[in-house]
């Protein structure tokens, strides 16, 4: 199965939407931002199920809740500096997360995964079921590659997305009450 | 009733680009103080360049900005271009039309439906907006993904291109990749004809003060990329004496600097363009101009964002004239020009969404050895400032709220990007 860059509109029309989206967000030549991304290149080249759709949205910026359009299911792979070791990776369903900004809607200049989130809520547009797997980075400075430690995860989380995606146990993670903020 | 004393201070005005505050203080119905304040710290961008190698210069100037990436990197490369005697062939030039319409589309559609009709709509902001009126703003995230989409299949990517270069491209798209989009945009002519409706329905502020309006134009085409600098006041100057044009000086409120040209101020952006270049834009934009009643010269501000609708009509349908073109010539690796000697000075011009962009570069064995940057929402700032001395003496009967807002419209209509125009101070330590 080969990775979609955002320039196909298929998720735009109900009909040619797969039920089940990964989406991989991400900047490559920034270290390990790039996590997502290299996370769904491995997915990609494992025997995913019918009706999944694999793709790398780069940059989140607002037009990503058009990809979250007519789903059922939408797995999202971002970096995500929570605190924790490098390479760590925590599963939150988005039910776990504080999309509301204190100060009100951010800038629409630099929207990224929040506000698309946000809209998408507005709109009414998002899936029954997004999950979240956040990635903790090492660094996230100028160049390609990834840390040691988080290219280390990479197996492990890429065995857990393929398993749930196969209807397997998700691995432990956060569905209660919102207690992440990302931004 | 007049309203004898009117203090107004917006710190940081919501749904614009950066940081910036309105100050108003009217004492016995006098305006004493009318300021829009930039407090934003300088950036220092063309600090940053010197000493760096020509090459680099598009890609750490398309940083100064994450909506006009593409027209940064472009003016960039015509200043590096010009000083290094680089002549970028026919399809580089066809290419780098078609890249700037994706710019241009994503930013007008951003500024239309998510900055300002939210106001005209009576939404808070966009949010609100996608509950009252989802259609609409899945019309925008539509348009706005397929403008993002042809940018990505020109230039790698939107924000911050990374296939643009000195001479020309480091990747072309396919002819799948250009009939793909050439269906899209004809398929999204729906959409541009409910964009255009839509401003026919709302109504923005009736306002109105002349002004001097600036643009870059051609003869033969409604320019974006290259041509002269041109007025409504009369006059053109070649793009080598933008600083005959600009004029910059400082004030003390404001981190940006101020321009002035032939009057006090001058207004750059769809608005001067459309008021500068009507004859050449595309027979539908001009439709589309006369549904929403926009007629050259128009001296209403707030009509800006009328003109970036206008200008979305136009650079869509453009934009299939250039898939066409290119589909039919056919797209072909290219090596980029090389540069015919190492040292000299250019400059590039390019109109942008906000208006027009000034870069000069000059260079000495390869490396960047003096850099200026003039970026649209300064040359904007005095003429934004003088429409609020303007307005503010008609709206004092209104309550001091409806004051606020109407000065908060005005100030959006021009679409500034602050972050982009506080690049500015010149520091020596002695």
């Amino acid at each position: 199965m080969g990775v979609e860059t955002p320039s196909s509109d298929r998720a735009e029309h109900p009909g040619r939407a797969a039920p089940t989206l990964v989406l991989a967000l991400g900047n490559t030549l920034r270290g390990d931002d790039g996590a997502g991304p290299a996370v769904l290149e491995r997915l990609a080249a494992c025997p995913i199920p019918d009706g999944v759709e694999l793709i790398d949205g780069g940059l989140a910026g607002l037009e990503t809740a058009l990809h979250l359009q007519h789903r059922q299911r939408a797995i999202i792979l971002d970096a995500a500096d929570f605190g924790a070791a490098p390479g760590t990776w925590q599963r939150v369903s988005v039910d776990a997360l504080h999309l509301a900004a204190p100060e009100g809607f951010p800038g629409l200049h630099a929207a990224g995964l929040r506000e698309a989130l946000l809209l998408g809520e507005a709109l009414g547009i998002l899936p029954p079921d997004v999950v979240l797997y956040l990635i903790q980075p090492q660094q996230t400075g100028w160049g390609e590659g990834l840390s040691h430690d988080v290219g280390a995860c990479l197996d492990p989380l890429c065995r857990a997305v393929e398993s749930e995606l196969r209807g397997g146990s998700p691995p432990p993670g956060d569905e209660g009450t919102p207690r992440w903020r990302i931004s | 009733m007049a309203t004898a004393n009117v203090k107004i201070d917006v710190h940081h005005i919501t749904r614009v680009e950066g940081h910036g505050n309105i100050v108003v203080d009217v004492k016995n119905g006098q305006l004493k103080q009318c300021d829009l304040e930039i407090p934003e710290t300088p950036r220092f961008f063309e600090a940053m360049l010197r000493g760096r190698p020509y090459m680099e210069s598009s890609h750490i100037t398309s940083r100064i900005c994450g909506i006009c990436a593409i027209g940064h990197a472009t003016a960039s490369l015509r200043a590096t271009e010009k000083a290094l005697g680089v002549e970028p062939t026919e399809q580089t030039v066809l290419l780098r039309k078609l890249n700037f319409h994706g710019e241009m589309l994503d930013s007008h559609i951003l500024h239309a439906y998510m900055l300002v009709a939210p106001d005209l709509l009576g939404a808070p902001s966009v949010v609100p907006l996608a509950k009252a009126a989802p259609e609409v703003v899945l019309r925008a995230l539509r348009m706005k993904k397929l403008a993002g989409d042809l940018c990505a299949a020109l230039c790698g990517r939107h924000t911050h291109p990374i296939a643009m270069t000195v001479g020309g491209f480091t990747h072309f798209p396919s002819r799948a990749d250009l009939e793909g989009l050439r269906q899209r945009l004809i398929d999204s002519r729906p959409d541009v004809d409910a964009t255009v409706e839509l401003y026919q329905k709302l109504k923005l502020p009736a306002f109105e003060r002349d002004t001097e309006f600036i643009a870059l134009s051609k003869p033969d085409e409604y320019c974006y990329i290259d041509g002269v600098i041109k007025s409504t006041d009369g006059g053109t100057w070649p793009i080598e004496d933008y600083r005959q044009v600009t004029n910059e000086t400082l004030v003390k409120h404001s981190s940006a600097k101020r321009c002035r040209n032939q009057r006090e101020s001058y207004m750059v952006g769809a608005l001067a363009r459309f008021n500068v270049n009507f004859d050449q834009l595309h027979p539908k934009a001009k439709s589309a101009a006369a549904a929403i009643n926009l007629r050259p010269k128009c001296v209403n501000p707030y009509m800006n964002t009328a003109a970036q609708v206008v200008e979305i009509v136009h650079c869509v349908e453009d934009a299939i004239r250039l898939c066409d073109v290119l589909l039919a010539r056919g797209v072909s690796w290219e090596e980029p020009v090389q540069p015919g000697r190492l040292s000299g000075e250019g400059t590039g011009a390019c109109d942008v969404p906000r208006g027009t962009l000034f870069h000069n570069y000059v260079i000495q064995d390869g490396l960047v050895s003096g850099a200026n940057c003039i970026i649209p929402t300064g040359q904007n700032l005095n003429n934004i400032e003088a429409d609020m001395r303007a307005l503010v003496p008609t709206l004092l009967d209104k309550r001091p709220e409806e004051i606020t807002l109407s000065l908060e419209m005005l100030v959006r209509a021009y679409d500034p990007c602050i972050s982009c125009s506080t690049h500015l101070l010149h520091v020596e330590y002695v």
